[in-house]
């Protein structure tokens, strides 16, 4: 004799209402809705460390990448059911599809049956409405928000019959084209009544089927029937194979409601844990809105009691004006937004974002047993984590690392290795300041997902290391650019792999070899530089990394002068951004020799005549700051650049290429600023609205508060003409002009 | 009658009396209708037969939120930016929920204590000593006596003192009368509907006390602009109605484009998301795209072939976007040179307007 309970995955009120059936019926074994393979982790229900949310993940032994994860809340009625089984000795048949047959016949990684059935798929090519989960079809056919509040009101409310209830009303929805019937599914329920039919012959007196209410219609005493034995052992013949192993998991509330990738599709896991946990249903509304009200207090607002009981009778007058026997979760929402948010929808949007599992700041994460067969590479994470003190949490965190302290630097290591196995549970914090400084920032956020990585990453290596070392060999192709192979040195320094870090250097060093472009190679410096300073602080040997840069700037040098010739304006500009992050890295490193490298080539490129007017003015000034030429030899050049002989463009762009960045140098001398003014003032109309824009370029580099110092500076001296060197022939209809001018360039 | 404005019990009176016969829900004491029946008057429907037209025109669940908290006892504060209905939401809530809508204190900076108590008659006073004869009820009192609604206009402007007043009247239900060592309780059936506008920032912010003794439900401005033409072309066609304007009232099309300009301009965005604009310093509220246009439908009768046109209905339209001579001016030329220009079928509307400018 059998039984079936067509259930709503991860519903609540499915979840009640089959503890209720089952303690009353006290059937001695259990067909369960679950690939074969999950009957061996079976076992581990037993274990207090195995708490859900938990995912049985299930995986193909030659590739990982083909995965099923098979997620259990608290309140979903599988795992309230097995529990039951674990507890009442009850045997329990996996019914559903083995693992090994639908890996091999299914190419990508998803989140399975327990989820929302296949059947009622959303790849459907003509989409017959939202019937993801056909009980929340039918709850929105009737009016309801979801299928939860449907089920407690209706299916509850009948009692014992709520399962017949069920199985007749999805025959009906069968019968109708409700949800997707192909293949697939027609495999997998043909495995289930061979499973059931088998269970059946093994003698058990009262056995429960549970299922997804969807496959309830054929799984009844009467579908055995109907459905021929041989015509389901037909479907199943030859099906292709593949070895698949099985673990556990922890999940977590956040993906339980995302309804694609890897999610679960449940609307709001903290409000269905809500339901499950309440005492009765009467009392589902009350203790809501006192969640809530806790919430908005944590966030310091102010929800006294008396307005939480007025909230409770404004959700329960709602109700019945609606024919709702209670409160739903809409009910609940209004009521708390008219009467504890004083209509503000933002701080209902605070509070809900703490109790609803959507957000992954107040996630709930399961946990699972440290016992748990593991590949070497997860034992080894484990170990790692655990001699760092590190915990896997859901919630997401913030860890500041001083990278002075062993025990944090031993942290920063671990996490760039991570980095370089693609594992998202730690994520670095770009720093907005102080590069290269001791300090790192992380987030921390352990998604489900991680654990299929470091399954994945286990073809690499039996430890973090040594997989992350095999990972790095992986990306030194050589079709690599170098930007993306300086990232990867920079993330293997960080994750001090010395040995491997010399072949990363060699695939560096042969690809500059053959870098045909100057704005590439040039680009390479900066990074190059800030690696060898970041080196240092982790206290790396860096001899190799020394020839490398050395290697790159004498090539750079050598190439600079005949490769400027040849740049266009976009290029010459992002030339300059490396000319300067060079200039400024090498002044830095206090290396000597390099140093003197660069300031001779900056000379050279300097006095070339080929040397594009936006370089040619950047060089003078990087050699005036560096000291190299004085104040006098500048002004010599910008008057030449400023000559009449150059046109007014190449003009602007050596002004530009002089004046980026900072206004010190106008601040400080007035003889560039003259220099400066009487060339604007000497042009041209046309000459003068051609270069603007030009010009305006140089000064927007200028931090906001600097300019209004420059045009201070400027408006006094201009008022007291004694600080500037007005000629006579200077015509005061062009003095205004620039004045003009520079009030609107200095964003006056 | 020839008043101008009937209470709404007296003009929708059909519609109220039907409800009432076809009514069998169970309804709160001195309730005219139930709950139910309540929202059907205001999201219209059908009783027994009877066409019931909407009075709001927009969520239902926030009006039965509304309903459901004057149903248990609580006060209602009906928020939200100028225009968007909460007057009239409350006008018919009380004409549907007690059967009279008359029983109003408006909210000014002046509004004197007396006005949500009572005051004396003073020749009685002084002939019979204090009496509870010689009160002089103010419309809350007359409420809570009678046990009807009572309803609070702009409650943000009333001073904070005056404002303390309403919170025993809400907590204790009951008014004290010192003179007299008496309070007066209130019957079953009172409470109170508040109207304020959350665009007057710090007019006289509610006390946390008061407050709390408010159910807030926020009404919006309409999402779409379907819904909003829908809006107006309802309310002017009553208007119209009530005005005797003949029967042909102004087409939906210039219903949409008084609406898409007040929208492109109230939110500074044009409908297709493409273009930004200047905002104007007017509201460009629904209630006034409604007063715009039922003007110009009047202007088309009385002046012209009775067919309202842009040119009847820019000088309303530009009106309502130029409060400042200045600022407004200049808001209104770019956005006629910038979009109205460029936009087919709008050259009759660019011309209307830019004499206006
Ligand atoms: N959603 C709506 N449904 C029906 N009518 C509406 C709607 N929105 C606005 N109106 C109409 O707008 C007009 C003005 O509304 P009302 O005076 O009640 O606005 P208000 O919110 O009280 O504004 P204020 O803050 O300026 O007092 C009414 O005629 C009303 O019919
Ligand atoms: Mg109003």
């Amino acid at each position: 004799m059998h039984a079936v309970y067509g259930i709503r995955h991860h519903g609540p009120g499915s979840a009640r209402s089959l503890a209720t059936a089952l303690a009353a019926a006290s059937p001695d074994a259990l067909v369960i809705e679950a690939p074969e393979e999950l009957a061996e982790l079976l076992p581990w229900l037993d274990d207090p460390a195995l708490q859900p949310p938990v995912a049985a993940l299930i995986w193909a032994t030659e590739d990982s990448k083909k995965a099923s994860f098979y997620p259990f809340a608290q309140f979903s009625p599988e795992w309230v059911a097995l529990r039951w089984a674990r507890a009442h000795g009850v045997k329990v048949y996996c019914m559903d599809l083995p693992m090994r047959h639908s890996l091999a016949l299914r190419a990508q990684v998803r989140v399975e049956p327990l989820v929302a059935d296949p059947a009622d798929a959303t790849v459907d090519p003509q989409p017959p409405g939202d019937f993801d989960d056909p009980i929340n079809a039918l709850a929105q056919a009737a009016g309801y928000a979801d299928g939860e509040s449907w089920w407690e009101h209706v299916v509850e409310a009948r009692g014992h019959a709520a399962f017949e209830a069920i199985t007749e009303a999805m025959a009906v929805a069968r019968a109708a084209g409700l949800g997707r019937l192909d293949d697939e599914t027609l495999r997998r329920e043909a495995w289930m009544r061979q499973t059931l039919r088998a269970a059946l012959k093994f003698g058990h007196a009262q056995v429960a089927v549970i299922c997804g209410a969807f496959h309830a219609p054929v799984l009844t005493a009467d579908a055995l029937k109907t459905h021929a034995i041989k015509d389901d052992a037909a479907r199943l013949k030859g099906l292709a194979k593949t070895k698949v192993d099985a673990t556990w998991v922890p999940w977590s509330h956040t993906k339980f409601a995302i309804a694609s990738g890897y999610g679960a599709g449940v609307e709001a896991p903290g409000w269905y844990a809500h339901l499950f946990e309440a005492a009765s249903p009467d009392d589902v509304a009350a203790s809501w809105l006192s969640k809530m009200a806790q919430a908005l207090r944590a966030e310091d607002i102010d929800a006294p009691v008396a307005s939480v009981i007025e909230s409770v009778r404004l959700a329960q007058a709602l109700a019945t004006m609606r024919w709702r026997p209670a409160p739903d979760l809409r009910e609940l929402r209004e009521a708390s937004l008219a009467v504890l948010c004083h209509g503000e929808i933002l701080k209902l949007k605070l509070a809900e974002t703490r109790l609803l599992g959507l957000s992954p700041r107040y996630d709930v994460l399961g946990q699972v047993p440290e016992t748990l067969p593991q590949s070497p590479l997860q034992s080894d994470f484990s170990a790692q984590n655990r001699s760092l003190r590190l915990k896997v949490e859901a919630l997401e965190r913030v860890l500041a690392l001083d990278l002075r302290q062993d025990a944090d630097r031993a942290k920063s290591q671990h996490f760039w290795r991570l980095h370089l196995l693609g594992l998202a549970w730690a994520t670095p914090v770009a720093e907005s300041r102080g590069k290269g400084s001791f300090r790192e920032t992380w987030t921390l956020c352990w998604a489900p997902e991680a654990a299929l990585c470091l399954i994945d990453a286990g073809r690499y290596g039996g430890t973090i290391a040594l997989a992350a070392r095999a990972r790095v060999e992986t990306k030194l192709e050589p079709s690599a650019a170098l930007a993306q192979l300086l990232a990867l040195a920079d993330n293997v320094l960080k994750a001090a792999l010395n040995d491997v870090l010399t072949n990363v250097l060699a695939a560096l060093d042969a690809r500059a070899a053959v870098a045909s472009d100057i704005t590439e190679l040039m680009a390479a410096m900066p990074p190059l530089i800030a690696l060898l300073r970041y080196g240092d602080v982790r206290g790396t040997d860096l001899s190799g990394l020394q020839a490398l840069l050395h290697g790159v700037l004498t090539r750079s040098c050598v190439a600079l002068p005949s490769a400027c010739a040849q740049l266009n304006a976009d290029a010459a500009l992002a030339l300059v951004q490396s000319l300067d992050g060079t200039h400024d890295g090498l002044r830095m490193l206090a290396d000597a020799a390099l140093l003197e490298e660069w300031l001779a080539a900056l000379v050279t490129l300097g006095g070339a005549a080929s040397t594009p007017p936006l370089i040619a003015g950047r060089t003078t000034r990087l050699l005036l700051d560096a000291s190299q030429i004085n104040h006098t030899a500048a002004s010599q050049r910008l008057s030449q650049a400023l000559s009449r002989a150059s046109a007014p463009v190449d003009a602007a762009a050596w002004l530009e290429g002089f004046l980026r960045g900072s206004v010190h140098l106008l601040l400080g001398h007035a003889e560039l600023r003259n220099l400066i003014g009487s060339w604007l003032s000497g042009m041209n109309d046309v000459d003068f609205q051609s270069t603007l824009p030009l010009v305006r370029r140089a000064f927007s580099t200028f931090a906001a508060a600097e300019r209004r110092l420059l045009l201070q500076d400027i408006l006094q001296a201009g008022s007291h003409s004694t600080s500037v060197n007005i000629n006579d022939e200077y015509d005061p209809g062009g003095l205004a002009r620039v004045r003009a001018g520079l009030r609107g360039w200095l964003g006056q | 009658m020839t008043t101008l404005r009937q209470p709404v019990e007296i003009q929708f009176q059909e519609e109220l009396e039907a409800l009432r016969a076809s009514d069998t829900l169970p309804r709160p004491p001195r309730w005219q209708l139930s709950p139910q029946a309540v929202a059907t008057y205001l999201l219209g429907g059908d009783a027994g037969g009877k066409t019931i037209t909407a009075k709001y025109v927009g969520s239902r669940r926030l009006i039965e939120t509304a309903i459901a908290t004057l149903a248990t006892d609580r006060a209602l504060l009906l928020l939200g930016v100028p225009g968007t209905a909460k007057s009239w939401v409350s006008e018919h809530l009380a004409a549907a929920i007690s059967g009279d809508s008359s029983l109003i204190v408006q909210g000014t900076a002046g509004t004197p204590e007396e006005a949500l108590r009572y005051s004396w008659n003073y020749a009685l006073l002084l002939a019979k000593g204090p009496s509870e004869a010689a009160i002089v009820a103010s419309p809350m009192l007359r409420g809570m006596r009678d046990g009807k609604l009572v309803r609070i206009e702009e409650l943000t402007r009333i001073p904070a003192d005056v404002q303390d007043t309403l919170i025993t009247i809400l907590s204790e239900k009951l008014l004290p009368v010192p003179e007299l060592d008496i309070a007066i309780r209130a019957e079953k059936g009172f409470t109170v509907i508040a109207t304020a506008n959350n665009r007057d920032k710090g007019v006289n912010e509610l006390s946390s006390a008061l407050k709390r003794r408010f159910n807030t439900v926020v009404l919006p401005s309409p999402a779409t602009l379907e819904e909003e033409v829908g809006i107006v072309q309802m309310r002017v066609a009553q208007l119209g109605h009530a005005l005797e304007l003949p029967e042909l009232p102004p087409a939906l099309d210039e219903i949409r484009r008084v609406v898409t300009i007040f929208r492109e301009l109230r939110e500074g965005v044009t409908l297709d998301g493409k273009t930004k604009l200047k905002q104007s310093s007017g509201t460009l509220s629904t209630a006034e795209a409604i007063s715009v246009v039922s003007h110009g439908w009047a202007m088309a009768a009385h002046f012209g072939d009775g067919t309202a046109r842009a040119a009847d209905l820019a000088p309303g339209v530009a009106g309502a976007i130029v409060k400042d001579p200045v600022q407004d001016a200049q808001v209104l030329k770019e956005y006629l040179e910038t979009v109205i220009k460029e936009r087919e079928g709008w050259k009759d509307w660019y011309r209307a307007a830019r004499e206006r400018v």
